[in-house]
């Protein structure tokens, strides 16, 4: 546990910074993810979610896919689909919402 | 042709089928050869079941068409690039197996074209992204975009922060 504990703060000092935010100092429409996966890593899912919305339904996609790659469900592919789909709208009205909220620049 | 009518009684009872048909095939060489090499299809579509092969990239695509939505925060490029490739990738295997159902599995057919939808998706992702950033940098000009504070003052001014 104190070594997940480690682990986590080492990655929340190392997080890759966003090329985009950099040069311009605007989010991006991925800016918040890897802070999100990280309070998911800690179990605050409410945290995670303020963060970057799509995160959960990301993560589950990158999971199920794998496992439909390896075990091939029957409506599997659709599923995908799907889920992909909402992901991107959820990513597109995060994004609209950020810039309605100023939350652009910090 | 005058030949042709009076061998296949002679031929039948002297030699076996070997000889029969080869003066058959020149005759009918033209048209007529070809829809029997194009039939089998049909055969593995009421068949189905074992034996068929994946399509050969319908796991990249799908692959690629879901790691564009997170490439996509990489100034689109990196989205675009890979959603494009699994679009292209998609389309291909999709038409290969218009062209030959019964030789291709089912699953990976969903698969591919599932790929192509998540590419599609990606591509637009990312287009839409790209052309916010090309209109933010004709709205505020290119030098407001490497200053901060600049950028803070132009956006104060026109009332949106």
């Amino acid at each position: 546990m104190v070594q997940l504990c480690n682990v986590i703060d080492w990655l929340s000092h190392h997080l890759l910074s966003c090329p985009f935010k950099a040069l311009v100092g605007i989010d991006c429409p991925g800016c918040g993810l890897q802070r999100s996966i990280l309070a998911l890593f800690k179990g605050d899912f409410m945290n995670s979610f303020k963060l970057y919305p799509a995160t959960i339904p990301l993560i589950f996609i990158v999971i199920f896919t794998l496992l439909h790659l390896k075990m091939e469900f029957e409506h599997g592919a659709r599923l995908i689909k799907i889920v992909y789909a909402g992901v991107a709208v959820i990513i597109l009205i995060n994004y609209i919402y950020k810039i309605y909220t100023h939350q652009l620049i910090s | 042709m005058s030949e042709n009518a009076s061998n296949p009684f002679e031929n039948q009872s002297e030699k076996p089928t070997n000889s029969e048909v080869t003066p058959v095939v020149p005759v009918n060489n033209g048209p007529g050869n070809t829809p029997p090499f194009q039939q089998p299809p049909p055969f593995g579509q009421f068949g189905g079941g074992m034996g068929q092969q994946n399509l050969p990239n319908s796991t990249i695509a799908l692959v690629l068409g879901i790691i564009s939505i997170p490439g996509c925060c990489c100034y689109g490029v990196l989205g675009l690039i890979l959603g494009i490739i699994a679009w292209i990738l998609g389309g291909k295997d999709i038409k290969q197996y218009a062209l030959n159902p019964g030789a291709y599995s089912l699953p990976s057919y969903k698969n591919a074209k599932a790929g192509k939808i998540c590419g599609i998706i990606g591509v637009v992702l990312s287009a839409l992204y790209l052309i916010f950033i090309i209109a933010f940098i004709i709205f505020f000009g290119w030098a407001a975009l490497q200053d901060p504070e600049l950028m803070k003052e132009m956006l104060r001014e026109k009332g949106l922060q």
